[in-house]
């Protein structure tokens, strides 16, 4: 299904060989287009191997014929050619009288460094060479800052033209700017109408995609480059298919009609190599050594993306078990759930606050609201809230997200109502702090060590200050629950906590603190989900033992 | 009223979550368009809840203040250091001093942001580095099996990655197993089977349960079962 036209390699069409560069560059062999399972039919894949091993700054190049379908897909409505043509107007209406500016600020900076080098050439005075030093500082920032203004007409060039993921409009503005960056007198360039002066006519066909082969070899034969890759160095201890030079089947993300045949081609780059002779060659750059036509295939759409036939099994299967646990629980109320020790001690935290009189703090992680873990971190929240509320104590909740902020506001005073003690719930102490993480944790850190809470809830996932807060509230003699998913925070959590939820104990508090039927039962469905993936591991280790292999488990776990 | 607190977010969990799992499998553009305007419903949602977290921030100060609460004083601080930035934010002018206005690299608030927040924010990172020695102190102390465990196998961590290891290592008797050379004490072959086997091995049986919880909870909040988070209890 979807799978588009697989045509193998013409190697011997090669249509344009550069002897000197051709001997380096190893050319494709075996090369296949296939079609990409998860792509929405504007995708094509190519798979094929090195004859020979490439060299570390070899490029290769995938390139699609031009055709009229593609040009019609890509044309600029004339509200876009409105767009650039305003945007360049604009630009170069804006642009000329600091360039100028710049280019005497420049001159004037090199003058002032060629004289404060002279000075220290000279050894005059230190007192002339500070004043020279001054000098060209002075004009070492006037210049800096007419850079700054050039580059901020830049930036503002390309957010004018700007268009979200038009292709065709970003190649254009970028093949305009590296234009004006190429001509060699900067951004002088800029003022003159030559590069823009075929935009949006369709005639002039080689300056519609901005990067393609004309100025090659080949200039009749117009081709859209869609994706380039380098070769990453063959010597890499990490990678064994590259250190083979065999490159895996590859996606190509790029933007194609589809359903329309297109005649795709790949092309060989490779480094012209120094040449003593004639040094100021130009050695390093990429050169074209060779092109090989690789045949025609036509992108299709996939109504369902192949790759992920497993997830969607595994999901369905996993979502049934636990559902069916669910049923099950309501029927059978009493399900045994392990002990956790981290919750079998919020009410022991919470029993010691109310008795020292102190708060009680909660922390609901670093994460925005649609992440799980800060959800999590929430679902407890809502659970030791009505436990606070029941003990007398106070709770405060600095956030680091004005949403969960909000959400932790309703959920506590929730919590608070359904105990029965709604006149106990204060809203400013569930308050938003900042969104930056250390600034966040230098205001928790002081709120730990100016109230002195005798028990904090670290939950939600942290990232470097988990420690920072940990450790601070270990200083104040508090209680500590950490729980997160973190896996690279876990251990500063268990050293400085007095208990730590470590991993899914986190997702399972909730369930495990409200001991509904419901939540526990789809606790037992989770186990069990767990126990058949632990089975094929299991079962997949032992054949490996034994040099046997089952692709049946293989495809079970890694996309298809 | 209860419709609107209870039924509707209900609907709405079940209706996105269920939405957003099919479209995990359809590789179309208008798939790929549909997270693209949830995302941008996300940083609306977002840029409506800053002003929320602003007031909050300030309200919060401003009763510290009232209340005289302890280090009432650095509510000040805060306060006056929120109006300063959001003031040198929005400056039409170029601050006497200063080449630029607003935010712009060489203004005011450039200047206030790269030589008071971006140190202030290296500090806090670098304290880092002593809680950690002040945690591994209190870790590290042999005092049950699974202490000394860890102290050997921090041990181990710590010389085999600085040079001295090598050194170590390298100084010890050499001998061979097939075709490989190993020393007598091999700190680098050591730290890596301690990362590459049993550090992995716990990690990824940790990480095997968090996904699978991730998929129960998820099953959870999008068919209503879990419902504290919109704060309506059980």
């Amino acid at each position: 299904m979807g799978m588009g036209k697989r045509i193998l390699a013409c190697m011997a069409a090669v249509l344009v060989l550069l002897p000197v560069h051709a001997m380096a560059v190893p050319a494709p062999a075996d090369v296949e287009l296939g079609d990409v399972a998860n792509d929405d039919g504007s995708a094509l894949a190519v798979s094929w191997n090195w004859n020979g091993t490439p060299a570390e700054s070899d490029l290769f190049s995938f390139e699609v014929r031009i055709n009229e379908q593609l040009l019609d897909h890509f044309a600029l409505t004339e509200r876009q050619q409105k767009t650039l043509t305003d945007a360049r107007s604009w630009l170069v209406g804006q642009i000329a009288d600091v360039l100028t500016q710049r280019d005497a600020a420049k001159a004037e900076m090199d003058a002032a460094q060629s004289a404060l080098d002279q000075a220290i050439l000279d050894k005059e005075p230190d007192g002339t060479i500070n004043q020279k030093r001054h000098e060209y500082w002075q004009k070492y920032r006037v210049h800096k800052r007419l850079d700054h203004q050039v580059n901020r007409l830049h930036n503002a060039f390309s957010a004018r033209t700007y268009a979200g993921e038009d292709l065709r409009l970003k190649a254009l503005t970028w093949e305009f700017l590296n234009e004006a960056l190429r001509s060699g007198k900067e951004w002088i360039s800029v003022a003159d109408p030559a590069p823009m002066a075929s935009v949006g006519t369709r005639g002039d066909r080689s300056d519609l995609f901005g990067v393609n082969s004309a100025s090659r070899a080949d200039a009749g034969m117009l081709f859209y480059t869609f994706d380039t890759i380098s070769v990453p160095n063959p010597g890499t201890a990490d990678s064994s298919d590259e250190a083979t030079g065999l490159e895996q089947f590859r996606a190509i993300p790029v933007r194609l009609v589809p359903d329309i045949e297109y005649q795709v081609r790949m092309s060989t780059f490779g480094t012209v190599p120094a040449n003593p002779m004639f040094p100021e060659a130009e050695a390093g750059g990429p050169q074209l050594a060779d092109v090989v036509q690789i045949g025609t295939a036509a992108p299709i759409g996939n109504a369902f993306d192949k790759s992920k036939l497993n997830n969607l099994i595994f999901a369905l299967l996993f979502g049934g078990i636990i559902l069916t646990f669910i049923i099950l629980a309501r029927r059978n109320p009493n399900m045994f759930i392990r002990r956790i020790a981290g919750l079998e001690a919020v009410d022991e935290a919470i029993g010691r606050a109310t008795e020292m009189g102190k708060p009680v703090m909660y922390l609901c992680g670093l994460q925005s609201l649609s992440e799980l873990s800060t959800l999590a971190a929430i679902n407890i929240l809502g659970r030791v809230a009505g436990k606070i509320a029941d003990y007398e104590s106070d709770l405060i909740v600095p956030n680091r997200d004005p949403v969960v902020q909000t959400v932790a506001q309703e959920v506590v005073k929730e919590g608070y109502a359904t105990a029965g003690r709604p006149d106990a719930y204060r809203e400013d102490n569930i308050f938003f702090l900042t969104d930056d993480q250390f600034s966040f944790t230098a205001a928790t850190c002081g709120i730990m060590m100016r109230d002195k809470p005798a028990a904090i809830f670290l939950m939600g996932y942290y990232y470097a200050e988990s420690l920072l807060l940990a450790e601070t509230g270990a200083d104040t003699g508090a209680i500590q629950i950490a729980g997160t998913d973190a896996e690279h925070q876990l251990p500063f959590f268990i050293v400085t906590c007095d208990y730590t939820l470590i991993g899914e104990e986190l997702y399972a508090a909730s369930a495990y603190l409200s001991r509904e039927p419901m939540l526990l039962g789809s606790l037992k469905g989770q186990d069990i989900a767990k126990a058949f993936m632990m089975a094929i591991i299991l079962l997949q280790a032992i054949l490996f033992i034994f040099s046997a292999q089952w692709d049946v488990l293989r495809d079970l776990v890694t996309p298809l | 009223m209860i419709f609107l607190k209870r039924q509707l977010p209900i609907i709405i969990a079940f209706v996105a979550g269920i939405m957003m799992w099919i479209r995990y499998y359809i590789p179309s553009e208008v798939s790929t368009n549909l997270v693209d305007g949830y995302l941008e419903w996300v940083r609306i949602i977002v840029g409506f809840a800053a002003i929320l977290g602003i007031l909050s921030l300030l309200q919060h100060h401003m009763l510290k203040i009232r209340m005289k609460r302890p280090g009432f004083a650095f509510s000040y601080v805060t306060i006056a250091a929120f109006i300063m930035m959001t003031a040198a934010g929005f400056l039409p002018f170029a601050f006497p001093g200063f080449a630029e206005k607003n935010m712009e690299t060489g203004s005011l608030f450039n200047w206030l942001y790269e030589y008071t927040f971006i140190p202030m924010q290296a500090t806090m990172f670098s304290v880092l580095a002593f809680f950690i020695a002040s945690a591994a102190f209190r870790a590290f102390r042999a005092r049950s099996m699974e202490a000394t465990l860890l102290l050997v196998a921090a041990i181990i961590m710590m010389v085999g990655r600085v040079p001295i290891g090598d050194l170590i290592s390298n100084a010890t008797p050499a001998f061979m197993i097939g075709q490989n050379e190993y020393h007598l004490i091999d700190f680098e072959e050591w730290t890596g089977w301690l990362l590459n086997v049993p550090n992995a091995a716990a990690k990824r049986g940790i990480l095997l349960g968090v996904y699978l919880s991730q998929i129960a909870i998820s099953i959870r909040i999008i068919f209503g079962i879990e419902r504290t988070y919109m704060g309506g209890g059980d």
